[in-house]
């Protein structure tokens, strides 16, 4: 994919959300770092023979949490999608003997090793939301998507005849719809792939912290053994406090993970789902079905939490590590790979200089 | 005195009607779609299926399933020794719901070999199960294999699949879709867990070494 094309890109992401903030995430940007370990079993590693399980008991991991859209609010306002973006570094993290001013000035946030966050060679960026599945397969269709789901210029009236005629074909009544939603279920209609995905977000709930909702990595990872061969897999976080929701139609889900993360330790299980003969391992939006075995790959253990909003950590779901890649034909996973490599230094231009693509955009 | 209802009862009732008046001309003009089972090459596609047989008891008087109680009592070792034989089952329970006599089970392979299995190896015990069941199949049912295979599926409970959508691909359409399928059927299996999903019977009982 071209700059061009991922420019293209971000600015119609950005386009469906009109709070969007220059200098943001263009989605996801609203989000809290917390910092921990993981610890990978033996099935892990018999299951991969990439070095980052196979040579350490434990890896230091790196997560940030997110909101699903492009507005960065200070606070969470209804039910909607959330993410999960775990880098597990490639090295461990070096305690510095003692935190000055001076290293806080060089971005050493919680005095150590500055510039570790940025050293991505043989990491592994796992970037997951609580959706199952993507919208779609390919990125024309993306484009689609899109453009359907931008809001229109002014709030449309709903017609007064609309209400009883769902009533009628026995629709399901949306009491939380947000603009754009008429132009996203328009395209379902037109493109079924996309239903799996969208009755998900529809059906969320306000959960009740980001540590209580279950993460999904919707591509399929191509996991090689030390024995030779390979498996397809895909991931899930899964919380091991429980997916909880709160009937509170507002919160402010970053203050509320780091006043969880300063009481207890968060705790997250990494499962992988294995696919099977027939199972579509390029379309991430196309579910696998439920009765694939599970496998257990390891505990993740969060108990860093400073409130930073990680908005200079760069994730990227292309930072694979040795043994570890994805399918040539999963389209979107490899448009990410520019998208998210431009989208950073956008932020990074915007951060250090104010001005950039997010000034012309 | 009859007790005045809130608003909400109010709206409530007034759904319930309304949605049963339209359940009818929906049922007529756009029935649901009949669910297609299609063989698939993915192993574990065909393990761990469920079977959730809904019987309606021909009496349930105390007395009768206290002698229903009895004869599965007096067929546990030839249920066990034949369950055991068949190989595929995971788990098996009968129960007495309300008006139902119920066989749940977890089974490997697909309904009409898991039911053959099952005439061949447990069908008298299924001959002295159906004696209590109302409109039973054509009895003995190891002379009638094909009408028991057939009564079997019909009193199957339907099975909404695991992913929603797979109901009916089009979103706008989804509920009315489940609303059909609910009206028409009065026993339905909404969904399953499994422990150790996309492993047979046969392999769990490899590997935890306990023999066959």
């Amino acid at each position: 994919m071209t700059e061009e094309s991922a420019a293209d890109l971000i600015r119609g992401i950005c386009r469906v959300f009109p709070h969007h903030r220059p200098g943001t995430r263009p989605i996801h940007s609203y989000g809290v770092v917390a910092r921990g370990r993981f610890q990978p079993n033996e099935v892990a590693r018999r299951l991969t023979a990439a070095p980052l399980f196979m040579n350490h008991p434990e890896v230091d991991v790196t997560v940030r949490f997110s909101n699903g859209t492009g507005n960065a609010g200070s606070s969470h306002a209804g039910p909607s999608v959330q993410g999960m973006a775990a880098r597990f570094h490639s090295r461990p993290r070096r305690p510095m003997p003692e935190r000055s001013d001076a290293r806080r000035r060089a971005g050493d946030r919680d005095g150590r090793d500055p510039g570790w966050d940025d050293v991505t060679d043989g990491c592994f960026d796992l970037v997951a939301t609580t959706l199952p599945v993507f919208y779609v397969r390919r990125l024309a269709t993306f484009r689609d998507f899109l453009a359907a789901a931008e809001p229109p210029d002014r709030p449309l009236r709903r017609p007064w005849w609309r209400t009883p005629l769902d009533r009628m074909n026995l629709r399901a009544p949306r009491e939380d719809a947000h603009p754009g939603d008429e132009g996203v279920v328009a395209f379902a209609a037109k493109h079924p792939e996309a239903c799996p995905a969208l009755a998900a977000q529809f059906g969320a709930k306000m959960p009740e912290s980001f540590a209580t909702r279950s993460y999904h990595a919707a591509h399929a990872f191509r996991l090689a053994h030390a024995a030779g061969g390979h498996r397809h897999v895909r991931f899930v976080w899964e919380p091991v406090a429980g997916v909880r929701f709160t009937s509170t139609k507002a919160i402010d889900l970053r203050a509320e993970l780091t006043e969880r993360g300063r009481r207890e330790d968060i705790h997250f299980v990494l499962r992988a789902t294995v696919a099977e003969q027939g199972d579509d391992i390029a379309d991430p939006a196309r579910p696998w079905p439920k009765g694939r075995r599970r496998l257990v790959l390891g505990l993740l253990t969060l108990n860093g939490f400073t409130g930073d909003d990680g908005e200079d950590l760069e994730f990227n779901p292309h930072h694979l590590p040795n043994g570890i890649d994805v399918d040539q034909r999963d389209e979107l996973f490899h448009v990410r790979n520019q998208v998210y490599a431009t989208s950073a230094r956008w932020r990074k231009a915007q951060r250090t200089s104010g001005g950039g693509e997010w000034s012309r955009s | 005195m009859v007790p005045k209802l809130s608003s909400k009862g109010t709206r409530e009732i007034t759904d319930e009607v309304l949605v049963w008046f339209l359940l009818r001309i929906w049922d007529r003009f756009q029935p649901p779609r009949a669910p297609s089972w299609t063989a698939s090459p993915a192993p574990s596609d065909n393990l761990q299926r469920t079977m959730n047989l809904i019987m309606p008891l021909r009496r349930r008087h105390v007395l009768r399933r206290g002698e229903l109680l009895r004869d599965l009592s007096e067929a546990t070792d030839m249920l066990t020794v034949g369950l055991n034989n068949v190989g595929t089952v995971h788990f098996a329970r009968f129960l007495v719901v309300g008006r139902h006599l119920c066989m749940i089970s977890v089974y490997d392979g697909e309904l009409s070999g898991y039911i053959r299995d099952f005439i061949g190896t447990i069908g008298q015990a299924f001959e002295m199960v159906m004696k209590h069941v109302k409109d039973p199949p054509p009895r003995p049912v190891s002379e009638h294999p094909d009408e028991f295979i057939a009564w079997v599926a019909a009193h199957d409970a339907f099975q909404f699949p695991d992913e929603r959508t797979d109901l009916y691909p089009e979103l706008g359409r989804l509920r009315r879709e489940a609303l059909l399928v609910l009206r028409r059927n009065p026993h339905v299996q909404l969904g399953v867990y499994r422990c150790y999903p996309g492993y047979s019977a046969a392999q769990v009982r490899e590997s935890l070494e306990i023999g066959w």
